[in-house]
């Protein structure tokens, strides 16, 4: 039994493990590789949108084609402090079972528990080795299961308009059947600005002056263009909403333009913090040269009193245009381009090893009073030093600690998942990823400069007047160019008192306040913000506990999240389905596993146990293709093609055994090939395969068939003589 | 016991088995070409193997290399049966080293699909097959000389 648990536990966990970079889609499914992998029947997404908030349902229908009993995975890579996942129900049939919230250890005790004995499960949960939330649904063989997921967050204004995005191309790419895709939005005041940027020419359907929607209905119109919708409405940013228990939640918001500010509103100055890859990958398709130029376009609109700092890595080592941070003069271009042309690109990339530099550049700015703003500009393949998570996480150490958005521009990626990754690190730390596909970096860097905001006032107060108040909002807050600084508050009391609430912040001559009060009867009803209410509370105490774990506030943490169903990492939603009828017998755990672990197309099966292995003749030539495959796939591997190596050794020479003996991570394991990450380097290792002695072969080979063919031409000229 | 062979001749007249005096240098010519355009074919496997390796390649060289081998061998072979006065020096040079490259050719061939392996297991078979085409063969040759002999 309990080796039963640690395997099913291991057969949940390993996918997730193997899962290469999380943020690759908005919804991914996974799962062990078998002959009949599960099938994603359909999928049907309905969004509703509102003033600041956004509520996602995801119905995802799984099939299982096979004759073994399968755990179907959904990951979401949620946005910290955007999505959380706040419902989960299963639909066997026509029949929808409920979840129950629970703290995550014992949710996942339970849905084990279930497994194990047989009982249809569904678990959603955080894994925080991955951070990502993933959701596990036992599928019988030859059944179908539903899963409907509710994701809820708050939308923040930017430039008077909010904006949801939905990676709606993922889902288009994995489902079988049909795609159907409803967007409603319904605004308090008139909506009077309503855009799908991907796919402007959709039919929107209006019904009065406040609702808007759009019907997606084939997989075509979704595959390849994910869905962006930008609307704003023409309310004052007020609403209220009272719950039955006679809470009362208020939301307030205030733009930089509040007439308010209007003395007070001072942006910071930018300190843009460059770190350029000059790594050999960046020497092909004329990256380098373009990357070049974007780095000189965006520091030439820098203005006076604003600061930059230059790193470029690429091999074991780096180089900085200055240690110190450097005031901006245009007078400064030609020695700046100097500097860079003066690199050549090579050898491997570590996106950590410009952190360093643009650490203490941040520090530097800080004291300077301006906004410290990264932006990497690569290629999107790091090859040494953190991958992955760890990447991330040292990115968003680093953007967190410096209050500093992290913007990262892609130089001709080669992929997707290279694009993915610069995305996650960029667009999870408050900035954005540019992708410059051509030649011309000029638009993505425009585009750029564009989305950089920086912060207009600092330290600003809310105090609202009533009994039992809690904000939602942060409190202080900073208000940014084009943002909004929200009162988000839950009060006893009725739609028809009115709202008072005061706000103070630091102006350029002492403290600053302003009062303002509304009649309960002029605040628009918004009946979504009791969750938007409760989303950017946990969202607080999440970020709370992300830096610094007070037990109190992790308890009130758990009592919110399961009072209300949402899924932190620390409670989960799990759906149990009665047990089987005794006629129903469950598959037995070995014939379950046996995808995973045994068989012939298991994840952990031997290489032997194909079933379509060749017993063919032996046959030299047969040997010798299977040899020149190897060798092809060893130097097509990306480090080799993309000329990431910092050294190549021979096996068994000196400088390999030296390699060796010491700590190295193994970055690719070929046949006849390895590549260690030896210190800074990455190290390539040949095989005796490659030694120059073996193309002597070659060699004779050739000269044999030169010397019969000038021959063969001598005896024919001689015969026809 | 003695026994008399006769000429057996064929439709057109001439004898069975008998090859023509001219024939001599031309199967000769033709066993050298032959021997050296397998070597050749064997010549480019080698070269290319390593990461340039192609299978089709390599199957298509060496049906080439067989093929020209045993035409070399049968060319050589019936260049060594017409008399020697009848054939030039160089022409019995020529078939020599033609059969010596298309054996060695042969060997190669023979090596690199594995059907050396196969004719190791039907060992019987091959020696069985071996022994009649030989027979047979050295019959051929001797009527061809007895017509020789027996043309006025």
């Amino acid at each position: 039994m309990k080796a039963f648990r640690t395997a099913v536990l291991v057969s949940l966990v390993l996918p997730a493990l193997l899962l290469p970079g999380h943020a690759a889609a908005f919804c991914e499914i996974l799962e062990p590789p078998s002959a009949l992998p599960t099938q994603v029947n359909g999928t049907q997404v309905e969004i509703q949108l509102t003033e600041g908030f956004a509520r996602v349902v995801i119905i995802k229908e799984f099939y299982n084609p096979s004759d073994v009993s399968k755990d179907g995975q959904v990951f979401f890579p949620l946005e910290k402090g955007h999505e959380l996942i706040t419902d989960l129900r299963l639909k066997i049939g026509n029949v929808v079972y409920n979840a129950s919230a629970q703290d995550r250890g014992e949710a996942l005790d339970d849905f084990l528990d279930a497994v194990a004995q047989g009982q249809d499960a569904a678990l959603v949960q955080y894994d925080p080795p991955r951070d990502v939330y993933w959701i596990a649904v036992t599928i019988p063989p030859r059944e179908a299961r539903t899963t409907i997921t509710t994701l809820e967050m708050p939308l923040m204004k930017r430039d008077g308009f909010y904006e949801y995005h939905y990676r709606m191309s993922v889902d288009a790419r994995d489902n079988v059947d049909y795609l159907r895709v409803h967007v409603r939005v319904e605004t308090a005041a008139p909506l009077t600005h309503i855009h799908f940027g991907n796919h402007p020419d959709l039919p929107i359907l209006r019904d009065r002056d406040r609702v808007a929607e759009v019907y997606i209905n084939d997989t075509a119109t979704a595959r390849g263009r994910d869905l962006h919708v930008h609307f704003g409405s023409a309310a004052s940013s007020l609403g209220q909403f009272v719950d039955p228990e006679g809470m009362r939640y208020v939301r307030y918001g205030l733009e930089p333009d509040d007439p308010a500010f209007a003395s007070s509103v001072v942006p910071l100055p930018r300190s843009v913090l460059f770190a350029l890859d000059a790594s050999g990958s960046m020497s092909l398709s004329e990256r380098w040269p373009i990357a070049k130029d974007a780095a000189l376009q965006a520091l030439g609109a820098l203005t006076a009193g604003e600061t930059f700092g230059l790193a470029v890595f690429g091999g074991p080592e780096g180089a900085v245009f200055d240690a110190r941070l450097r005031e901006w003069d245009s007078g400064l271009v030609p020695a700046v381009r100097g500097f860079l042309d003066s690199l050549t690109p090579h050898g491997s990339t570590s996106y950590t090893a410009p952190l360093g530099w643009i650490e203490a550049w941040a520090r530097d700015a800080r004291t300077r009073g301006q906004q410290p703003v990264f932006i990497l500009v690569s290629d999107g393949r790091p090859t040494r030093s953190a991958l992955d998570l760890d990447l991330e996480r040292a990115y968003a150490r680093i953007s967190y600690d410096r209050t500093m958005p992290i913007f990262a521009v892609a130089v001709r990626p080669t992929d997707h998942s290279a694009e993915n990754l610069l995305r996650n690190l960029s667009h999870f730390q408050h900035g954005d990823l540019f992708t410059i596909s051509g030649r011309e970096p000029a638009e993505a860097v425009d585009a750029l400069l564009a989305s950089i905001r920086v912060p207009v006032l600092q330290d600003l107060r809310s105090h609202v007047l009533g009994v039992g108040i809690e904000l939602a909002s942060p409190n202080p807050q900073t208000l940014v160019q084009g943002g909004e600084a929200i009162v988000l508050a839950r009060l006893a009391g009725t739609t028809e008192e009115p709202f008072e609430v005061s706000l103070s912040w630091p102006g350029p001559a002492g403290s600053v306040s302003v009062d303002r009060s509304f009649p309960g009867s002029e605040i628009p009803d918004q009946p979504l913000l009791q969750r938007q209410w409760l989303l950017m509370r946990i969202q607080g105490m999440l970020a709370e506990l992300r830096a610094h774990e007070d037990p109190a506030t992790l308890e009130a943490l758990r009592v919110l999240a399961t009072e209300n169903r949402v899924v932190t990492p620390y409670t989960s939603l799990l759906v149990l389905i009665p047990a089987r009828g005794p006629d129903q017998t469950p598959p037995p755990a070995e014939a379950a596993l046996e995808g995973l672990f045994g068989g012939t197309s298991g994840l952990l099966a031997s290489p032997g146990a194909s079933q379509s292995s060749s017993f063919g003749l032996f046959a030299p030539v047969a040997a010798e293709a299977r040899r020149a495959e190897a060798l092809r796939a060893d130097l097509s591997n990306p480090l080799m093609v993309e000329r990431e190596l910092d050294r190549i050794v021979f096996e068994g020479s000196p400088d390999a055994e030296n390699f060796e003996a010491g700590s190295v991570v193994v970055r690719f394991q070929g046949t006849h090939l390895r590549v260690l990450e030896a210190g800074d380097e990455l190290v390539a290792v040949l095989g005796d395969e490659f030694r120059p002695s073996r193309y002597a072969q070659n060699a004779i080979g050739f000269s044999v068939a030169v010397l019969a063919l000038w021959a063969l031409v001598r005896v024919r000229r001689r015969t026809l003589g | 016991m003695s026994c008399r062979v006769t000429a057996v001749r064929g439709l057109d007249g001439r004898p069975v088995g008998e090859i023509p005096a001219s024939a001599g240098g031309r199967n000769a010519s033709r066993a050298l070409q032959a021997g050296l355009v397998a070597i050749a074919a064997v010549g480019t496997l080698f070269a290319t193997l390593g990461t340039w390796f192609s299978r089709n390649l390599a199957y298509l060289l060496l049906a080439v290399a067989g093929l020209s081998a045993l035409f070399g061998i049968r060319w050589a072979d019936r260049a060594s049966h017409v008399p020697p006065d009848r054939t030039a020096r160089g022409a019995r040079r020529d078939a020599h080293i033609g059969a010596a490259l298309s054996a060695a050719a042969l060997l190669v061939v023979l090596y690199f699909t594995g059907l050396w392996l196969v004719a190791l297991f039907v060992w019987p078979v091959v020696l069985s097959v071996g022994l009649i085409a030989w027979a047979v063969h050295r019959e051929r040759v001797a009527v061809a000389r007895a017509n020789e002999e027996a043309e006025p």
